[in-house]
This record gives structure tokens, C-alpha cells and sequence, in this order.
């Protein structure tokens, strides 16, 4: 998953995504994660409201202008749509993993889902431990990799930046989703506001780190090696991987065990009837799908606010474009991909409808 | 000096050569570990003996982005031909038909990778600053009347 895009271009999809992630990602989940309480309200207290800067005049502004568009419609729709997202895209990011591993493999990503629903997600830091875990370990497989410079697998080059730049967009706007998880029930503390930066940096740490222990093993064993990338460098992606599951389970307090289905579901399905799908799902419906989120943000953020939802729109949009996506030849692929955009749809409206009311 | 020519024979397709007609592989040696713009000798021995006349050839990153081949010369009458390395990392020396596989040190250990490396870290460890560093404390234009009690 990782050598590929290395090996094409080096560093330069990794900076990418970790640019995007900073620039465009961190606001991003910041803006939804600072809208939640529109469409989920939480019991003030003087400490929800109170320390959010004229989020109270603002929560008002936003009801007042959106009550001629469906009274909030497009709060609740960026909400359930990067919920739906970041568990769709936690789970063929699972699925890619694990397969490797066969069906028993498969079986154990499917059920981390449950395991992160009923125990991590109880504890406000369950995505910290991983996290944090994911980054000592790329950092140390970095460090213990023999680095070796030149690291000939780092050398940035832009040639045919059309195969790799669509995807490092678009994993750059998901690398906050320990961000958008909201770190579980951490609703208080001086930074909460800051969040999305904070789990944008730890997940960049560790992506930055997965990266000089790959390039490192690389180099050590040159192109015939077997597969260049240790021990160490796995532990830490799968230690990031149970990290998002956390952040997407535990992103609200309510209703965390409907989420955990969500993301069982959504790993079976990438796993078994819509394998041929994934693909296409990376290429056209998430894309789209993230540039819908800046959009419904375009209506909540004031300001230069509004201006950087609709570039990352754009820049979503040109993920869209330039990644070749189309619609897929094979009859049953073509059925998988429909069918998940039929359950993304169903499944925002339905949120959308039950909490609007 | 007559290089050495592949020729068609009357082998069958897929059997395998006569083990005593069979030439051995090319061997290639170098004087010490490479370095950018520092010369050194490639020497190419075939059957045990120094080849003369064989075109030494270098892929730098080879299979990789960016993959550049160049000429590095034509052996002399030892065997040997002048290298002097012109970029950094993973190369492949080809004399024949097995590469050898070489690690070129860079003249500075500041390559493109490495800085962007440097770069991006320090971007995230500004990033993981302001994550945890508090926002202003703010407070209220009209404070709040005191509650009964206080």
C-alpha cells in the first residue's frame, strides 16, 4: 500500500497528504466537529458553550440561516456524511491490510469493530494508546532500519503525478479522522478545539515514521528483498488502523454501538460482495463524497472560513477528475459500487430525518 | 579484442546449455564504495579473466520513478573503465546480463529526500504544538450575574 506510491514518486506523495492533511483535513473536521452540538445537542452545563468562543451567537446564526434550506438539513448531512465517510474509509483500509491474511484475517477486522464499540471506545484516551503506539513504532523502525542515506526510495519526482496525486489528496483529508473522532468522549479541556490538529499530527508522526522505517528496509535489502518493509513498520499501520476505529466508533458519545455495526458492515462488505469495489470507491465515490462535507461546510463557517471549505471542495473535486474514475466494466463491480452509494445516501437521509425532527 | 557476442545456436528452446560451453557469468568489481563525483574503476571479468571491449552501463534507481540508465564506457584491455557517479542511492551496474547492485553514498547527506523528510517533520511537530497548546481563554463581554448562593 505503501511502497507503490513510494516507489513511483518517492516523498512526494507523502507530502502531499501530509500537506493537504494540515491545510485542508485539520479545518475540516474542526469545522464539523465544532457543528456537532447543532444537530446533537449535549447538556451545556457552562462548560460546552463556555469555552468555545461565541459558539452560542454562532450555533444561533447558523439555525437562523439555514432554517430556509430544511432547518439545519445541511449541518445533519455534513455530520452523517463524514461519519458514513470515515467509516467506509476506515474499513477498506482494514480490509486492504488484512487481506493478506486470508479469511482469518479478514475475520479478526471485522471484529475489531465490535471489540473497539464495547471496550476501547469506553475509555475518553482509546485512541490515544493506539496512536501514540503506532507512532513509537514507526519512529523506532525508523531509527533501528540501519537508515543508511542516501534513502533512495525518499528522492522526490513529480513524473506522472496524475497516478499518485488523486490518492494522496484524499488520504490527506482522512488523516483527520482521529480528529473527526473527536478522541472518543473528550468534550472538555483546554484543547479540545484543537483537536483536529493534534490528531492530524500524531497520525502524520506516524505516517512520516511507517515511511523512513520502509525507505530504510529498502534500502538495507535493495529491490529483491522480500517486500523491504520489517516487522515493526506492519505492527505500527495496523496500530493506526485500530486507531481510526476507535476515533470513528468513539466520535460521539450516543450511539457508539451503532457505528461499530456500521463499521462491521462496511468491513464485511469491502471484504466479501464489494472486493471488486474498492477501487472505484477510492477513485470517484470518496472524492466526491469529501468535497460534498467542504460543501455543507461552505454554509456553516464565516469568512475566509467559507473561501477554504469551497478550495477543499475544489481540490476534492480535482481528486475526482484527474484520478480516472469511471464506471466500472464489470457488471458486478458496477452493482457493488451502486449499491454502496445507495447505502451512504440511505443512511444519511435517514440520520438526517430522524435527528432534524 | 573481440567482445563477446551472443549467437544462435542449435539449442532447443528450453534445454538447458552444455555446462562446459556455458560462459560464465559476468562478474563486476569495484574499487571501493562509490560516491557521488568521486572516480573510481568498474572492472568486469568474464570466464575468470578481465573482458575487454564490454559497454559498462548504470541504471540509477532502478524500477524505481525517475529511473535514468546511462553509458559509463567500454572496458580496456584490463578490463577496467573509469566511473565517476553523477547521482545518489540504489544503482545498477550492468556489464551482461546480472546487474550488480550498488549503493552510491551522496557528497552530502542533505539529499532531496532527506530535507523533505526534515521538512515535513518539522511542519507536523508545529502542527502537534498547536494541537496542544490551550486556545485564548475567553470571557464573556457581560459576565454572567451571580448565581444565589455565590
Amino acid at each position: 500500500m505503501l511502497l507503490g506510491p513510494l516507489a513511483r514518486a518517492g516523498m512526494a506523495p507523502i507530502a502531499v497528504v501530509l500537506v493537504v492533511a494540515v491545510a485542508f483535513g485539520a479545518p475540516l473536521a474542526a469545522w464539523e466537529r465544532r457543528h456537532q452540538p447543532l444537530v446533537r445537542p449535549v447538556p451545556v452545563d457552562g462548560v460546552f458553550v463556555a469555552s468555545e468562543r461565541g459558539f452560542a451567537r454562532r450555533a444561533a446564526q447558523v439555525r437562523r440561516w439555514l432554517r430556509p434550506v430544511g432547518g439545519g438539513t445541511a449541518a445533519h448531512g455534513a455530520v452523517a456524511l463524514a461519519e458514513s465517510l470515515g467509516a467506509l474509509a476506515v474499513a477498506a483500509v482494514l480490509v486492504e491490510l488484512a487481506r493478506p491474511f486470508g479469511v482469518v484475517g479478514l475475520v479478526a477486522a471485522a471484529l475489531a469493530w465490535p471489540a473497539a464499540g464495547f471496550v476501547l471506545a469506553r475509555v475518553p484516551i482509546a485512541v490515544v494508546v493506539p496512536a501514540t503506539g503506532a507512532v513509537v513504532l514507526a519512529l523506532v523502525g525508523a531509527l533501528t532500519s540501519a537508515p543508511q542515506a542516501p534513502w533512495t526510495l525518499l528522492e522526490p519526482t513529480i513524473a506522472g503525478w496524475q497516478s499518485w496525486a488523486p490518492g494522496a489528496v484524499v488520504a490527506g483529508m482522512l488523516l483527520s479522522t482521529a480528529g473527526l473522532g473527536h478522541w472518543s468522549t473528550a468534550r472538555s479541556g483546554p484543547t479540545r478545539r484543537r483537536l483536529a490538529w493534534l490528531g492530524t499530527a500524531i497520525g502524520g508522526l506516524a505516517l512520516l515514521g511507517v515511511t523512513l522505517a520502509a525507505a530504510a528496509a529498502w534500502q538495507r535489502v535493495g529491490p529483491d528483498g522480500p517486500g523491504g518493509f520489517g516487522v515493526i513498520a506492519p505492527l505500527a499501520v495496523a496500530f493506526g488502523a485500530l486507531a481510526g476505529v476507535a476515533a470513528v466508533v468513539g466520535r460521539d458519545a450516543d450511539n457508539k454501538r451503532v457505528r461499530a455495526l456500521e463499521g462491521f458492515a462496511a468491513t464485511v462488505w469491502w471484504a466479501w460482495p464489494a472486493a471488486a469495489a474498492v477501487p472505484g470507491w477510492w477513485a470517484s465515490l470518496l472524492p466526491l463524497g469529501l468535497a460534498s462535507v467542504c460543501l455543507a461546510c461552505v454554509g456553516l463557517v464565516r469568512g475566509w472560513g467559507s473561501l477554504w471549505a469551497v478550495l477543499g471542495a475544489a481540490l476534492a473535486v480535482g481528486a475526482f477528475v484527474t484520478g480516472g474514475a469511471a464506471i466500472p466494466d464489470d457488471a458486478w463491480q458496477a452493482a457493488a459500487l451502486a449499491a454502496t452509494v445507495v447505502g451512504v445516501v440511505w443512511r444519511v437521509g435517514a440520520q438526517v430525518v430522524m435527528e432534524a425532527e | 579484442v573481440i567482445p563477446f557476442v551472443r549467437v544462435a545456436s542449435a539449442q532447443a528452446p528450453g534445454e538447458a546449455p552444455d555446462p562446459v560451453d556455458a560462459p560464465a557469468p559476468d562478474r563486476i568489481d569495484l574499487d571501493g564504495a562509490p560516491v557521488v563525483g568521486v572516480p573510481g574503476l568498474v572492472t568486469v571479468h568474464r570466464d575468470g579473466l578481465p573482458a575487454a571491449g564490454v559497454t559498462v552501463r548504470v541504471v540509477h534507481r532502478p524500477g524505481l520513478g525517475g529511473e535514468r540508465e546511462a553509458a559509463i564506457g567500454i572496458t580496456d584491455g584490463l578490463g577496467r573503465v573509469r566511473w565517476t557517479p553523477e547521482l545518489p542511492g540504489v544503482s545498477a551496474l550492468r556489464a551482461g546480463d546480472d546487474p550488480l547492485w550498488v549503493v552510491v553514498g551522496a557528497d552530502s547527506p542533505w539529499t532531496g529526500g532527506t530535507i523533505g523528510a526534515v521538512v515535513l517533520f518539522v511542519l507536523l511537530l508545529g502542527t502537534l504544538w498547536f494541537g496542544t497548546t490551550p486556545p485564548p481563554e475567553w470571557k464573556p463581554r457581560h459576565a454572567p450575574p451571580p448565581r444565589p448562593g455565590d
